[in-house]
């Protein structure tokens, strides 16, 4: 190695950094796993730690390679893209299925999403019999809400 | 090359004329025409050549091994017998083009009945027994394809179906006494057989094969008890008849016992069998033809009289009555399909084929009753007719014949038989032509263009010219194909009018005279047989075979009760079993190879495999959990392949793995979400053990297996790869190159599965499963199927993937991957746009017909492989050599590449074809469409909730029109 001491003490530090990053989103994402009442807050434990955690060690490992090894290797990249296209997937997807299968049974109702639509995991469906959560959340639009179909016919409404 | 052509021309006009079809029928008629002449042309060729020497012959190796050849021979026997074929069979052919009307499928009639010609000739100048049982064979299939050709008929599919039955059975039983035969005499060369008669006559199996072969010609034959299949062929169309079932295929019985006479004739065994089955054939047939009143009808079971009585020729032994056998072979040949032809005539032009409602037609019809007459009048026997000189050399040869010491008996029947010719002859133009007048269906009746008749004038001018002038005109050929039959010079005999005033002669008269005073008689003799029982061969074979089938249905519901666990249990005990013999004889000891270290790693996976199989065991119950379990231990099995360097092994273990996942994620949609709950533990004490034993069984069988060195073939593998197969990825050099048959299998047997799996879930469209389907019971889905996030990323994804797949595939033969996994990494990335964006957007934007593509793949797999053999290297030769290109460096060009695309295009085919089966049962049970991953129809009018959401989420992002296009309501699946 020809390189200055202190570009490998730099070298160290930011591998450290990097690492010590990745390390405490992972332990905070378990510890959020395992404390936090309810799924949908949990859920965001692993989506940290798939995302940060893991790439903190993939970049960790880049700077490792560009230091210590031969050379930069950008492969690991790939990973980290990966990830972020996956993983904001599969949190969203775990999130639809708790909306949709606890509805009408949680405490709290959803909040109102500020739109002239309302949740998209719950609207759009012929089976969802008009909730309450959804007229609660349309209150602010005129017409047809006293229709019993009136939530596929205020869609319809609201696009034209 | 000439003798194969003969044979080869007909099939090439049947693969060729359904190319053609839709040209016209006159197309059809010309390409089968065509080649009928050239072969007749080819035929007549070798005709100077046959009655100079005897016999041609040509010989091409085949399958050697199995000692089957492509040998052909023409003897005059042959060359008389497919001279008959070509003949009758061109004139047929006119016949057809002008009784078929114009919306029959006259191109489907045509490839037929060529197949037919082409199977025939094979049968008559095949030099090889194993040859000649495949022709046999081939000719009933194609029969029951021309018999059944008005598939709309019922009585056309069950005379299809009884034909079928019958002659192929007695196909079998000639295919074992081919076998026999070739086991006496050490080779199925026919010449050669022929060439030692006696070693068969002497051998201890002659009786054996003796009775197969009889079995084989008297099934053909239309041989009582076998003879009520010809009536029931009747169903076909006339030219059909008049081809197969009085001039062609119904010889080839007689033909073969002809071929064999050298052989197998002389025995006691021989003349008893068929003396007596030919003279009881004769009789009964000509009997029961005399009270028919369907024209059709009596020309059958006259048809099974004539063949009774060459049948019982052959049978007496002599050469004379060898020689009479065939002589009446060809008289019959002739004025049968005349008969047959006119009977066609008269039914075309009258619509109606029952004498009751026939008459007087002569008035009406004087060519087709002048044809008639003359062909009936041979059949009688009457003089200057060919039927006179063959039916008196017939008596002849009767009057010689010594049935067990009682002389009188087979000229007595013998007459009596052409007594009843006489009759029903007769009755058949009397009733027709010329008794009665005028009835409603005769008056809008008249002569046919000179396409339906000049066929049957070509069949009468050798008819009337053997009989005028037999000595001039068949003379030589009797004799040249009667000793080819005897296989040694004819007996001198002498085909004339006038041999003096002999038995014979006093018997044809007698016969004459008493067929008249029959016709005379024949009110009586109609309330006689009235009275008398007749069984129906059919009926009673209609019950054999229900009997046959309520016992097979038995046996199969015995062996195949449905019940999973009884399969696995047999299955497991059968390896049980087979394991312990082979672990009896064996070494038991544990083997000598040292074990390898244990990684903490591979017992957390060994661990997590062992809970997923447990969990998915004890949740059963709940598919999703236990297909998740499945997944799960899929999962780890390729995670293990990754520790021990297994790469291609673990990406293909991999890529299955989410596909099968995917797959089976939807086709359980639509299955119930749970199992039904078994008995509890009703047959755990059974089952357990055995489950238990087996999987202990194929432990301790792995644990042999490798604590042992074995000396396989991979260390060949390995060595090869790369100097023979130009690849340094063993495995893929393996599956495309060393071991590419098997591969080929592999992906014909996918693109199999594929294809039963489309099929199997299209009938799950139709009927009781449709309207399960229907009345599906619609849970609350939650909306936005298609969430925003999914589809914008999959389609980001998708180049991606496609690249990755790429890859992949080219670096196959050099790296870890290859055409299978590229083709599941391709088929994964375009499920994720189907499930993403919905069936209908998805399969819009990749209109490729599913079916083609595995067709292609497999195609491509084959064609790579014939291009070795186009070089003279045996099928699936590889052969590579490298490119250099600027930028992307050294490409290897293999062949294995081009099987390798074979292998990607079948795979990709087969995982989005049983997609797409099963996106169609999902639009079936969901018309709302927008319910599963699969949005399929989106058919619901104006109401349509998700438009928003398209609006919505994509119009920024894709714009307007292409979101509309997404939504479209009218969207349809193309296949």
């Amino acid at each position: 190695m020809s390189d200055p001491a202190w570009l490998l003490t730099v070298g160290e530090v930011l591998v450290s950094l990097a690492m010590l990053v990745g390390a405490s989103f992972t332990l905070i994402g378990s510890i959020a796993l395992v404390k936090l009442p309810d799924l949908m807050m949990r859920l965001h434990g692993p989506a940290k730690t798939s995302t940060l955690g893991v790439g903190g060690f993939v970049v960790a490992a880049i700077l490792d390679a560009l230091f210590f090894q031969e050379g930069a290797s950008l492969h690991e990249l790939l990973i980290i893209v990966f990830i972020f296209m996956t993983t904001p997937i599969s949190a969203y997807m775990i999130a639809k299925a708790h909306v949709f299968r606890t509805r009408g049974r949680t405490v709290q109702p959803l909040p109102p999403t500020g739109r002239p639509v309302g949740w998209a995991t719950m609207d759009g469906s012929d089976a969802f019999r008009a909730d309450d959560l959804m007229v609660k959340d349309r209150g602010g639009l005129p017409a047809a809400e006293a229709a019993p179909k009136g939530v596929t016919h205020d869609n319809r409404a609201a696009s034209q | 090359m000439l003798l194969s052509a003969i044979v080869i021309l007909p099939f090439a006009a049947a693969l060729l004329i359904p190319v053609i079809a839709r040209a016209g029928a006159g197309a059809s008629l010309c390409l089968g025409g065509l080649s009928t002449v050239m072969a007749l042309v080819a035929l007549l060729a070798q005709a100077p050549l046959v009655f100079q020497d005897g016999l041609v012959v040509e010989r091409h190796a085949w399958v050697p091994k199995a000692g089957l050849d492509l040998a052909f021979f023409v003897d005059p026997l042959g060359l008389l017998m497919a001279g008959l074929i070509l003949v009758i069979g061109l004139l047929v052919m006119i016949y057809a083009r002008f009784y078929f009307g114009p919306k029959e499928a006259f191109g489907r009639f045509m490839a037929r009945l060529a197949l037919f010609q082409g199977s025939m000739l094979g049968i008559v100048i095949a030099d090889n027994l194993l040859l000649l049982v495949i022709f046999w064979e081939m000719t009933s299939l194609s029969s029951f394809l021309l018999i059944g050709y008005w598939s709309h008929r019922a009585d056309s599919r069950r005379g299809a179906r009884n034909a079928l039955v019958i002659t192929s059975a007695g196909g079998l039983a000639l295919l074992a006494s081919a076998l026999l035969i070739g086991h006496v005499a050490g080779t199925f060369q026919l010449t050669t057989i022929l060439g030692q008669p006696d070693v068969v006559a002497q051998s201890a199996l002659y009786l054996p094969i003796l009775i197969l072969v009889l079995f084989g010609c008297f099934t053909k034959s239309a041989q009582l008890p076998f003879q009520f299949w010809l009536p029931g062929a009747m169903a076909a169309p006339t030219p059909v008849s008049a081809y197969l079932h009085s001039a062609t295929m119904v010889k080839a019985g007689l033909f073969l016992m002809a071929r064999l006479w050298p052989i197998l004739a002389g025995s006691e065994a021989w003349f008893l069998i068929v003396t007596t089955v030919g003279l009881l054939t004769m009789v009964v047939g000509a009997w029961i033809a005399i009270f028919k009143t369907d024209l059709k009808a009596i020309l059958a079971y006259s048809t099974v009289s004539h063949l009774g009585m060459i049948a019982m020729l052959l049978g007496l032994g002599t050469k004379l009555a060898a020689v009479a056998a065939i002589f009446h072979l060809l008289n019959h040949a002739l004025f049968k399909a005349a008969l047959f032809l006119s009977a066609g005539i008269v039914e075309h032009e009258t619509g109606t084929r029952d004498i009751n409602r026939l008459g007087g037609l002569w008035r009406a019809m004087p060519i087709t009753a002048t044809l008639s007459t003359l062909a009936a009048l041979a059949m009688a026997g009457v003089p200057l007719l060919n039927g006179f000189l063959s039916k008196e050399m017939m008596l002849e040869a009767a009057v010689h014949a010594d049935y067990l010491g009682v002389a009188w008996l087979v000229p007595l029947l013998a007459t009596v038989g052409s007594a009843f010719s006489v009759l029903y002859a007769f009755r058949f133009v009397g009733r027709v032509f010329f008794m009665g007048s005028g009835r409603p269906p005769g008056e809008l009746a008249h002569d046919p263009g000179p396409g339906l008749w000049l066929p049957v004038a070509c069949l009468i001018i050798p008819v009337v010219a053997i009989g005028v002038m037999p000595g001039l005109v068949a003379q030589d050929l009797v004799a040249q194909a009667g000793s080819a039959i005897i296989g040694e010079d004819p007996p001198v005999f002498e085909l004339a009018i006038w041999h003096g005033w002999t038995q014979a002669f006093q018997l044809t008269l007698v016969a004459m005279v008493a067929g008249l005073l029959g016709l005379w008689v024949l009110r009586w003799l109609e309330r006689l047989h009235a009275g008398l029982w007749h069984p129906s061969g059919e009926q009673i074979f209609g019950k054999l075979l229900d009997a046959g089938s309520c016992v097979v249905a038995w046996l199969t519901g015995r062996l195949q009760n449905g019940s999973l666990q009884f399969y696995l249990a047999v299955f497991c005990l059968t390896g049980l079993a087979l394991g312990i013999t082979a672990f009896w004889g064996g070494d038991l000891s544990a083997g000598t190879r040292p074990l390898m270290p244990l990684s903490p790693l591979g017992i957390i996976g060994w661990l997590v495999v062992l809970a997923a199989s447990g969990f998915a065991v004890v949740a059963h119950q709940n598919r999703l959990l236990a297909l998740i379990a499945a997944g799960l231990a899929g999962l780890m099995v390729a995670l293990a392949f990754v520790a021990f360097s297994a790469p291609d092994l673990a990406l293909t273990q991999l890529s299955v793995e989410v596909v099968t996942v995917v797959l089976l994620l939807l086709a359980l949609n639509y299955l119930p979400k749970t199992t039904p709950r078994l008995r509890p533990l009703r047959r755990f004490g059974v089952n357990a053990p055995i489950a238990l034993l087996a999987g202990a069984g194929v432990g301790a069988a792995l644990y042999a297996l490798l604590r042992r060195d074995v000396n396989s073939i991979s260390a060949f593998y390995t060595a090869m790869a790369l100097p023979a197969g130009g690849g340094a990825n063993v495995v893929n050099v393996i599956l495309v190159d060393f071991r590419g048959y098997d591969t080929l299998g592999e992906i014909t047997v996918l693109a199999i599965a594929a294809l039963v799996i489309y099929s199997l879930l299209q009938s799950a469209l139709r009927g009781a499963a449709a309207r399960r389907l229907t009345e599906w019971p619609s849970s609350a889905q939650a909306g936005d199927s298609h969430p925003l996030l999914l589809v914008v990323l999959t389609r980001l994804l998708l180049p991606m993937a496609l690249l990755v797949g790429l890859y992949i595939f080219l670096r196959g033969h050099q790296a870890p991957g290859g055409g299978f996994i590229a083709g599941l990494i391709v088929g994964i990335a375009l499920i994720l746009q189907y499930m993403a964006s919905g069936y209908a957007w998805a399969s819009r934007r990749l209109p490729t017909d599913y079916h083609g593509l595995v067709a292609v793949g497999v195609l491509v797999a084959l064609l790579t492989g014939s291009v070795a053999m186009l070089v003279g290297r045996p099928f699936l030769t590889g052969g590579f050599m490298h490119l250099h290109l600027p930028y992307l460096g050294s490409i290897e060009l293999a062949s294995a590449t081009a099987f390798d695309l074979g292998v990607f295009l079948t795979v990709v085919g087969v995982v989005l074809l049983v997609l797409a089966g099963l996106s169609r049962m999902a639009r079936l049970a969901e018309p709302s469409g927008e319910t599963g991953p699969l949005t399929i129809a989106l058919d619901r009018g104006e109401n349509q909730p998700h438009r928003r959401t398209e609006d919505v989420g994509h119009a920024p992002i894709f714009g307007s029109s292409f979101a509309r296009d997404a939504a479209d309501p009218t969207a349809k699946e193309p296949d």
